[in-house]
């Protein structure tokens, strides 16, 4: 079963007094389903946090319809399912790490130990037990990171939806965030992970849906998204001859520092091996590259816009 | 209501830590003692003295901070986007409202409660006589001031914090002015601004009926019936503004 569904969701910002309004999501029609990790990735301006908010309903759609487990998105059962972090998150910087998420536990149907319990593993998890009694106005980003993933976590939800969860974080906070949501994802979540960090959608989600001034640009696997290239690199270390050996088969050898490589296809990379080990070469490397879903991106990005200037 | 208990409490305590608050209250204090040390009046006159401005600055302090608290209720919360945390929670919309709202009383009347019983401290020093009556204006004061808070609380669901604040003031110019808007609105030739003078005058709250400072400083008997009139229009007022509040805080895209 699709735990989100959006069908012609779309939204338009009015100004107040009249007047054009501006896109934000055009006509989207997308589903996710249980335990996946689904990207949602787009530049600045793409549609991304408007279409978060209209699944969270804070927002009303102008057009179209979305559900979460197959309700409203207003029903309290549904939130009661859902775990939400926000961008560059801000609190209540009154209150102390541990206060804060008592207090946005306090919202749900949990008796007190099962609250402090709640609370003690996640302060655990996202490694704040220590600056549990900080007040929030003293933490640093990272540490707000980290505890606004703890209060997404504050129900134990079965969908998440992280917007930008690594934005501003040095690379040692980013990869613990990283490990956090993997851990996340190894507990069968459903994650709706929204950034415009290309490689961590990447290296984190089963299928990535594209956003562009509001438009699905494309939505898939990265496997479907991203096939893998008919041409491989092979890198190695052979004498001269062997690289007449490599061009008469009509292969362009560069050679570089004394290392040669050579892109093959992949149906010739047997006699391209074959000529290494005959001249006594040593193989170094063969890769078969894919293009990234940046590269796939920027390329998408572009034939849009030849299309609609 | 766990909901509105729980945004009620947190309002509370950020309010408390909030730094206008303190200075609102601290100078609506020490403008209460102050009246203390007017000394060169006749020595009943004193103590009708210090009643009066007690009260006033009762009145004037506390409007001050239902206006400023009202307003930042609800926009801090979208502009610093905590507000998106909650509504992701069980939490109805309304019962954010609701919650705000609660924790604006509670705010209020501490700040009441504080003030008052610094007036009836202040008379008793200079009296010897515990002037609890007192505490019925601080009361009526404390009604008057939620009024203007739930007001302006749904103003700023529909405006801009400023334009909040300035119809806020301007509410409060006619709340007090009822008196004179409906006799000006009786004297007007044009019916066009007779209706706007009526509508105004029966928009704004009523707020001269709470204040009963002149008949606190005269000893003026005031009967029970009196009061509980007063709690039923309160009542009636408040459900209306906040059924309105409501309503457009619940279409408010956030």
């Amino acid at each position: 079963m699709a735990v989100v569904e959006m069908q012609d969701l779309t939204k338009v910002y009015r100004p107040f007094l009249g007047g054009l309004g501006v896109l934000a999501v055009n006509q989207l029609t997308l589903d996710i389903e249980q335990g996946e990790t689904f990207g949602l990735v787009g530049p600045n301006g793409s549609g991304k946090t408007t279409t978060i908010k209209l699944l969270l309903g804070l927002l009303y759609p102008n057009k179209g319809r979305c559900r979460l487990f197959g309700k409203k998105v207003f029903a309290m059962s549904v939130k009661e399912r859902i775990g939400y972090m926000p961008e560059a998150p801000y609190f209540y910087d009154h209150l102390t790490g541990e206060q804060l998420l008592h207090y946005y536990a306090s919202f749900f149907a949990m008796s007190k130990s099962r609250r402090r319990e709640r609370v003690e593993a996640l302060l655990s998890m996202v490694g704040m037990q220590e600056r549990r009694k900080m007040l929030l106005r003293h933490y640093s980003r990272g540490m707000l990171q980290r505890i606004g993933l703890a209060q997404a976590m504050i129900n134990d939800p079965e969908l998440l939806i992280l917007d930008e969860p690594t934005s501003g974080l040095d690379p040692i906070g980013s990869y613990q965030i990283r490990n956090l949501i993997v851990e996340l994802k190894h507990l069968n979540k459903t994650i709706i992970l929204c950034s415009h960090l290309l490689g961590e959608v990447e290296t984190l989600c089963d299928r990535v849906g594209m956003l562009h001034r509001g438009n699905l640009l494309a939505c898939g696997t990265l496997e479907e998204l991203l096939p893998e290239a008919k041409e491989a690199r092979v890198s190695m270390q052979v004498p001269p001859e062997a690289e007449t050996e490599l061009s008469a088969m009509g292969l362009s050898p560069e050679c570089e520092e004394g290392l040669v490589s050579v892109l093959a296809p992949v149906g010739q990379l047997d006699p391209v091996l074959d000529v290494v080990r005959k001249c006594g070469g040593t193989l170094f490397e063969v890769r078969r590259s894919r293009q990234t879903l940046e590269q796939f991106f920027v390329q998408k990005v572009r034939e849009r816009e030849v299309v609609t200037p | 209501m766990r909901s509105i208990k729980s945004i009620a409490t947190n309002m509370v305590g950020e309010a408390l830590n909030r730094l206008i608050f303190q200075v609102i209250l601290i100078f609506g204090v020490v403008f209460m003692v102050a009246g203390f040390f007017f000394t060169y009046l006749d020595p009943g006159e004193e103590g009708k003295m210090l009643k009066d401005l007690g009260l006033t600055t009762l009145t004037i302090f506390g409007m001050l901070m239902a206006i400023f608290m009202a307003v930042s209720t609800i926009t801090p919360e979208v502009e610093r986007r905590t507000i998106y945390c909650l509504i992701a929670k069980p939490v109805k919309r309304h019962y954010f409202f609701l919650g705000k709202f609660l924790g604006s009383v509670v705010i209020l009347g501490i700040a009441c409660l504080v003030m008052g019983l610094v007036l009836v401290l202040a008379l008793y020093v200079k009296e010897q006589v515990w002037s609890l009556e007192l505490l019925s204006a601080v009361g009526l004061t404390f009604v008057s001031l939620s009024i203007m808070s739930a007001l302006v609380m749904t103003l700023s669901t529909v405006a801009s914090p400023m334009l909040a604040v300035v119809g806020g003031f301007v509410f409060w110019a006619l709340g007090y002015a009822q008196g004179f808007m409906h006799q000006l609105a009786a004297h007007a030739d044009n019916p066009t601004s007779r209706g706007i003078l009526e509508s105004l005058g029966s928009l704004a709250p009523n707020l001269q009926v709470f204040d009963i400072r002149a008949a606190m400083v005269d000893q003026v008997y005031i009967p029970p019936s009196y009061y509980s009139w007063l709690g039923i229009y309160a009542v009636m007022y408040l459900v209306v503004v906040l059924v309105i509040g409501i309503i457009a805080f619940n279409q408010k895209q956030l």
